[in-house]
């Protein structure tokens, strides 16, 4: 009987074929192989950054096992064709989940639950998918799920490091690297199961951390970094006085450039005189233009062409005069992205806000090009196709929180020609769109955010505003 | 029969080397003690395994096994330098240049050999990584990265299978040499403190034992007394130059010295001595004994 367990035909391929072809080929250094002898139900959870780390996985396994293992595999990545789907249903017999389908991952989890109860084993990426190479994602709580449910199974940790590099996500050809592998000693939770899935990631960052220090690093350049504050708000509620008193009292150990109407610099909390740019002058007859617009329509174009200038002149500050800090009356990029409300209120909502901050500063590639959003706001693909979505993300945001009646006083008191989109109600829906605006980007883009009540006296917003930007600085 | 074993004596010896170079593993293995000179020693069985291999088997047999132990070495290299995603392209450039290069031993093709690497393989790699590269910054790095392992563990790894192509006892007796000089410096590494005393002793050491050998086997080896004795003389100083040479930037590399594991510098670590000595030995002997 037992004899007959090992010669079984996927043991063999396992143990002829591609052990030897990964040894050779690609070299495997095991640490920590003792921790794995003598188990016999349990849960392997790795970091994922190959098609690689299953077989590595496996090579692992006391041959015994390999016909008890399961992976848990994403099936998209393997149906497509048909020959691919049945070699790996083969040679691995995973559990497949269809993603982001509550129903397969319902089934998938109860499969789990039956092989744990049959004694076999399981293997768990628990970020999900193939990351950026060499990085470690947030483990999803599915893990945690899973130890909670099986209390008594032990959960052995292993990182793979190597295979980023010989097979990473974008890779075709594998290129011979030695590989790594990592076996944590076998760990049992008894906690909940956020607390749990935190711990496992915790345990694969110190892994991770061990190794990269021994590794050989080439130099990483040292390039001056100059961070951007922008002061958000409505029209009226006073953000250009707020942003010209943080740049006199931040200068004072420092350089500082502001960005209004005007472009200024302050250092040791004075006013510097500096050559003005081309495009500051461009942006100044434009900015005149879009204020004395009639309509919302005539508005547009300028007003787009204005932020995108500020922009380009943020580029040309940061070229040209280096300060160390330049703070933005008002971000061109969410700028934009806010006064999406006035124009396409229909489709305005978190998601397409987030998607349209990523897509306007390149963020990242994850959203693909006949994605629903270039259809409904073409200014988005029009912007695209002329290559201007490299707006600058702020490094800190301030959002000066007044009410518009209060703000259309402040206007009114000014005694200048009111700008179009100056009426409560409009106003009124800038102000709701600026928040939303505030929660994505502080909760998704992880930038340091701070709302301020806009009735408070101006020395206090300038206080509280001034603390927030030296301790997130 | 007597004249029988006597014409094959220097067979019989190598064999006898391999031998008892392969009891000295079995027995490292059984008794599961590991210690620096047997993993070195195991090192140097393998060296002798492709030398018993060309003269027994086939010569192209072995120059596969030259072959080999150049892409385990290199692909030791290229997992603990610091290279780019974007710089893979070029890697598997590198390791295909093995091929070639042993083709062109195999065949004799000397003019071929020695330019394969310096001028082929040294333009391709960057032109491919120039094709995949996104951003420029660090490419200079990863282009002499690559062409620095190419060269140092392919080319003068190549160079020895090109001697082993002249003649095997030629070989023999080099990697024999420098078995001797290493595993005396080993012996040493502890005991002297003081670099320069060390490098004396070092090289003074080992001299009577190196110069004994290549004298023993002149005759099988064709090599006449005079150049037998410079290359005993020359063999160590190599040695010593090779290894504080490697020894240098193995640090950098990320290689732990009480900490050595495949794929961590140990392929590295123990036929480091035989990059410098192989190339310049070879052209020693093609200078002064074929031309």
């Amino acid at each position: 009987m037992r004899m007959k367990e090992i010669f079984h035909l996927k043991i063999i391929i396992h143990l002829i074929l591609l052990r030897p072809l990964i040894k050779l080929l690609f070299g495997v250094n095991l640490i920590g192989k003792e921790n794995l002898s003598g188990l016999n139900r349990y849960i392997i959870i790795a970091n994922h950054n190959s098609h690689l780390d299953i077989l590595l996985l496996f090579y692992l396994l006391p041959h015994k096992q390999i016909r008890k293992t399961h992976p848990v595999a994403a099936e998209e990545y393997f149906s497509k064709p048909k020959i691919l789907y049945r070699l790996v249903n083969y040679l691995f017999s995973p559990i497949w989940v269809t993603r982001g389908d509550t129903e397969s991952r319902a089934e998938c989890m109860s499969e789990i639950t039956a092989k744990l109860n049959e004694g076999h084993n399981i293997i768990i990426f628990p970020e999900g998918t193939r990351g950026i190479p060499g990085e470690i994602q947030t483990f999803k709580s599915g893990i945690g799920r899973i130890a909670e449910h099986f209390p008594h199974i032990r959960i052995l940790p292993v990182f793979i490091s190597g295979t980023e590099r010989s097979l990473p996500k974008q890779g075709i050809i594998p290129v011979p690297i030695w590989n790594n592998l990592i076996i944590g000693p076998p760990q049992i939770f008894k906690e909940s199961h956020e607390k749990t899935t935190h711990t496992l990631e915790k345990i694969i960052h110190e892994f991770a951390e061990n190794e990269s220090l021994s590794r050989h690093r080439r130099k990483q350049k040292t390039v001056k970094t100059i961070k951007t504050i922008a002061v958000l708000g409505i029209d009226g509620s006073g953000k250009s006085t707020l942003s010209e008193n943080l740049s006199k009292i931040l200068s004072d150990d420092s350089s500082v450039g502001l960005v209004s109407d005007e472009l200024n610099f302050y250092e040791n909390g004075k006013f510097k005189q500096v050559q003005p740019l081309i495009t500051e002058n461009i942006r100044n007859i434009v900015g005149k233009y879009a204020k004395n617009a009639k309509s919302l329509k005539l508005y547009k174009i300028p007003k787009l062409t204005e932020l995108i200038l500020r922009d380009i002149l943020l580029i040309e500050i940061k070229k040209w005069y280096y300060p160390d800090l330049v703070i933005l009356d008002g971000s061109p990029l969410l700028n934009l992205s806010a006064w999406a409300i006035l124009y396409k209120e229909e489709f305005f909502n978190e998601d397409i806000l987030l998607k349209a901050i990523k897509i306007l500063s390149s963020y990242e590639n994850g959203i693909r090009r006949d994605d629903p959003i270039f259809k409904d706001i073409p200014e988005l693909s029009a912007l695209k196709k002329l290559g201007l979505t490299h707006l600058n993300l702020p490094d800190l945001v301030i959002f000066l929180d007044v009410e518009p009646q209060i703000a259309i006083e402040r206007i009114k008191k000014r005694g200048q020609k009111r700008q179009v989109h100056e009426t409560e109600e409009k106003l009124s829906k800038l102000r709701f769109a600026y928040v939303k605006t505030c929660e994505v980007i502080k909760r998704d883009l992880n930038i340091p955010t701070y709302v301020l009540a806009g009735n408070d006296t101006l020395e206090n917003i300038t206080n509280s505003a001034v603390k927030f930007a030296k301790s997130e600085l | 029969m007597i004249n029988d074993l006597l014409q094959n004596t220097p067979l019989i010896t190598l064999v006898g080397i391999f031998i008892l170079l392969s009891l000295i593993g079995i027995i490292s293995i059984l008794s599961r003690r590991k210690s620096a000179y047997v993993s070195y020693l195991n090192y140097i069985w393998i060296f002798f395994l492709i030398l018993v291999l060309a003269e027994t088997v086939s010569f192209y047999i072995s120059c596969w096994g030259w072959g080999i132990l150049s892409f385990f070495t290199l692909r030791e290299y290229f997992s603990l330098v610091d290279l780019r995603l974007q710089d893979r392209l070029g890697v598997l450039a590198a390791y295909l240049s093995i091929p070639f290069m042993m083709h062109f031993v195999h065949t004799d093709w000397y003019n071929m050999f020695i330019i394969t690497i310096p001028v082929y393989s040294f333009l391709v790699i960057p032109f491919l990584i120039s094709l995949t590269g996104k951003e420029s910054e660090g490419a200079i790095y990863s282009i002499g990265t690559i062409d620095f392992g190419l060269f140092l563990f392919v080319y003068c790894i190549g160079h020895l299978a090109y001697l082993s192509f002249h003649s095997t006892w030629m070989t023999g007796m080099l990697v024999l040499t420098i078995a001797v000089c290493d595993i005396i410096s080993l012996l040493i590494n502890g005991k002297v403190n003081i670099m320069w005393k060390k490098i004396i002793i070092k090289y003074v050491i080992p001299i009577p034992v190196t110069v004994t050998i290549t004298l023993l086997v002149s005759e099988w080896t064709g090599i006449p007394v005079i150049h037998s004795v410079a290359l005993g003389l020359m063999i160590p100083a190599l040695v010593i130059i090779g290894n504080h040479t490697i020894s240098y930037f193995e640090s950098d590399l990320g290689i732990v010295k009480t900490n050595l594991q495949p794929g961590r510098g140990l392929i590295i670590d123990n036929i480091k001595s035989m990059l410098f000595t192989a190339p310049i030995v070879l052209h020693y002997i093609r200078y002064f004994i074929f031309e």
